[in-house]
This record gives structure tokens, sequence and C-alpha cells, in this order.
């Protein structure tokens, strides 16, 4: 298991290299003679941003790790809007109560553009390595998301839900909180 | 744990968008619910009852409607909505402030939809699985009372 986790960090942190400059002047034609200067300060685009590029949000979390929060079958993964994510659902109560649980992968923004889900944005720090962290939650129905910061190009947003309404949206976030500590070590620090 | 600063308030969740919560229709919702809400009275009293082949199917699907139905929703609000917007500029902000009126904005908004079939989808299956039992219970006595003059 240690072995498993370092390699996801040696995966992890080998592609979140900084190595600005080489990923675009090809496509810049009409750029200055000096663009090899001007390189570090071009902005890559979100598809070819480095950070956790090709990592995937499956590989981050196991069913055993997640049983701390419940008995989830095998997590499911599938692009989505800017990113990739993996969808995990708790089995089934007897009463039908059954959680979602979602890891996104997304790039091309940061925590500046978090949008408030109801309960407003809360900052906030893991207590593992101290990553910036965004939180907010539904009012309207049981919901969390905590966003984490990875670079100023990329984020990974956990959230889970429940939309029978079995528990509330706080005890939501202090499942996502439990993940969110897990996680942290597996990404790379911006 | 975590470690967090008190909520900020950023307004995006107040804001109310009429037009687009008109556009869905819970009252069509309401009344498949009234009509879950009979039939699971109507199991409760054996007012039918039904044998495992036949419910076990129906069960199922139900079974997989809600929970595509509980993904659907997780999706519209917990990994869409935070979805990078169209643009800074103000039309991209607006597209996406109405989108999330449409998703989250109280009563009529898709995702009070959903929860009231969901809802609909389990009151249904609780029946069928009411009525599956008051069928095999029938059943048994039927048996015991057959056995018992034979």
């Amino acid at each position: 298991m240690v072995a498993a986790l370092g390699t996801i960090a040696l995966l992890a942190t080998g592609c979140s290299g900084d190595e600005p400059g080489t990923a675009s002047p090809g496509e810049l034609n009409e750029a200055s003679p000096s663009s090899s200067e001007q390189g570090s300060s071009v902005k890559v685009s979100p598809s070819n941003s480095p950070g956790l590029s090709g990592l995937d949000p499956c590989a981050i979390l196991s069913t055993s790790e997640l049983s701390v929060i419940g008995s989830f079958e095998e997590g499911s993964g599938r692009p989505t809007e800017s990113g990739r994510l993996c969808e995990w659902k708790e089995q089934r109560s007897s009463d039908g109560v059954s959680s979602t649980l979602t890891v996104t992968v997304r790039e091309g923004v940061n925590l500046d553009s978090v949008r408030d889900i109801g309960s407003g944005l809360q900052k906030g720090i893991t207590e593992g390595s101290g990553r910036a962290l965004v939180r907010t939650y539904s009012t309207e129905q049981t919901g969390c998301l905590v966003v984490m910061a990875v670079s100023q190009q990329e984020r990974v947003e956990v959230a889970l839900s429940e939309l029978s309404g079995s528990f509330g949206s706080e005890q939501a976030c202090e499942m996502v909180d439990q993940i969110v500590e897990i996680i942290d070590p597996k990404l790379p620090l911006g | 744990m975590p470690i967090y600063e008190e909520p900020v308030k950023t307004g995006a969740a107040d804001g109310a968008v009429a037009a687009m919560r008109a556009s869905f229709n819970s009252k069509n919702v309401g009344s498949m619910a009234s009509e879950a809400k009979k039939m699971l009275a109507s199991a409760k009293s054996g007012g039918f009852m039904v044998s495992e082949e036949a419910a076990q199917p129906i069960i199922d699907v139900l079974t997989e409607m809600t929970d595509r139905v509980d993904r659907l929703s997780h999706e519209l609000s917990f990994v869409s909505s935070q979805a990078p917007t169209l643009g800074s500029h103000d039309y991209g902000q607006r597209v996406a402030e109405h989108q999330y009126e449409a998703f989250w904005g109280g009563g009529g908004s898709a995702v009070q939809v959903l929860k009231q079939l969901r809802n609909v989808l389990e009151d249904a299956s609780n029946a069928l699985n009411i009525a599956k039992k008051k069928y095999q219970e029938s059943e048994a006595g039927a048996t015991n009372t057959f056995g018992g003059r034979i």
C-alpha cells in the first residue's frame, strides 16, 4: 500500500513539474523572436496544462479507503467539462438510502472561481499539508463540496450528496472532510 | 480534519430567475407523487397483491432508475455547477447564473423535481415490495388451509 501511494505521488509530482515555455512557442507563430524569453510568462492552454494531467481520479481513492464513510461500489470514471471525474455509489441500504461521491480533476481553474451552492464560501486548509481549500454546501438538499488547490491552473473537487435527505449537509461535509484528508498527501502542492 | 474560516456569502445563490424556474414543471411530478402514494396505501391495506416473479423485474428497474436520478442530481448540483463559465464577461456570467438558478432555485428547480421523482420511485418500489409480501403470505395461508383439509 505504501509503495502504491509512493508511486502515485511520484507520478503526480512528475507530471506537475513546471516547465514553462516548452509547451506553446511552436503554436505562437506570430510571437516575437524573443519569445523564448517571454516563454515563462506565456499561459499554457488548459488542455496543455501540466499539473495533474493524465492522473485518473479513480486511482486517487480505493473503496477500502472510502469505507471510513460507508460501503461504496467500485468507482467509474468519465470526462466532464474541463476535466475528468470519478464517481462512487454507496451500496443501497434497505430503506433505499445511497450517497453519491465524486472526485473531479478540473483544469484551467483554481480556487478563485468556486461557486457558492447555498452556504456561502468557506476558506480552509487541510490538517495534513496546509493545502488551501474552499468549502460550500447546499441548503436545498443534502450535499457538500470541498475544492482543493493544486495549482493556478488546476484543482480537485470532492463532492458528496444524498438525494433522499436521510442526513443533513453538515454531516455530508464531515464525510467529505475525511476524504479530503485522505486525498491530500496524494496530490502535488502547487 | 481540515480547518475552515467563517463562510463568505457571494450572493450567487440568492438571485431569483423566475422564468427559468417556470420552465420546470413540478406539477406533473407532484401528481405522479400522489399516485405513487395511493399505490403505496393500497398495497399496505392489501388492495393488490403480486407474485415475486411479476414484481421483481419492475422493482429492479425502479431501483436502477432511482440510482440514475441520484447520479443526475449529483452531477447537476455538485459537478456541473462548478464548471468554468463561458467567460468572465457579463453575458457569460449571466448565462452561468441562469443555469445555476434553474438547477437550484428552490421550489420547481431541477433539483427539487428530481428529489420528488426519487420519492415517486421509492414509493412505487416499496408498494411492490409490500404487495409481493402480501402475496406470499396469502399463498402460504392458502397452502396451510388446503394442506390442513387434505
